[in-house]
């Protein structure tokens, strides 16, 4: 990658990465009115918020934060899987995709039974757990991505003593 | 610096096979201990939550 591209690549990956951050931020936000219950109404509100949110704002930023994070491994001398704290940010972030993509039919069904006027308001509990989670797993990658702790995998070292010969 | 494992440049490239970082190995260990913990909330709770839910 060229220096300008690799810049332009770099400003999406943190972009992306501290806007998905964000957007669970804003999902767990949705969950304070459930812990405080006081308004039923509200509590419906912020369950059927949850799924736009998900799938409008936490799943294309984090597609998008995971795809350019790959991007910018392949086209830098990071590589993918030559470090440690990329291989690392690499398989928290597969991971914490991965549950929030299976998530998205629990969130779905929580916001049908929202709309429910019927429905037990006892039945729609949050959802504190995943979010809070994954904001916290999420916070690893981040810590790495900036400190960059030195660690060579092997095939990083046989890459390296490959490139001298 | 020469470090435990031969000289290294800014990228951590270095000279002899490396090894498993320390950093690593503490960072692995707690994300362990952390998975049995959530695992032994889980059963404890009555095993309400699980992978399958999310199916």
């Amino acid at each position: 990658m060229s220096p300008r591209l690799r810049k332009g690549m770099l400003a999406l990956h943190i972009g992306t990465s501290v806007g998905w951050l964000g957007a669970i931020a804003a999902y767990i936000a949705l969950n304070a009115p459930v812990i405080i219950g006081a308004d039923e109404q509200l509590v419906r509100a912020s369950h059927m918020m949850m799924r736009p949110v998900l799938l409008y704002a936490v799943i294309p930023l984090a597609l998008t934060s995971l795809l350019t994070g790959v991007i910018q491994s392949l086209g830098t001398r990071w590589g993918l899987f030559r470090h440690y704290w990329v291989v690392i940010s690499l398989v928290l972030t597969v991971f914490a995709t991965a549950i929030l993509l299976l998530h998205v039919p629990a969130v779905d069904g929580l916001a049908a039974r929202a709309a429910e006027g019927d429905a037990d308001p006892s039945a729609l509990n949050g959802d504190l757990f995943h979010s809070v989670g994954g904001l916290l797993l999420l916070l690893v990658p981040l810590v790495l991505n900036l400190y960059k702790p030195k660690g060579m995998t092997r095939y990083g070292w046989r890459k390296q003593m490959a490139a001298r010969l | 610096m020469a470090g435990e494992h031969g000289e290294r440049d800014d990228l951590g490239h270095q000279d002899e096979i490396p090894g498993v970082p320390g950093w690593v190995k503490v960072l692995g260990i707690s994300l362990a201990v952390l998975v049995v913990v959530i695992l032994l909330v889980m059963v404890i709770s009555g095993g309400q939550h699980g992978p399958g839910r999310h199916m």
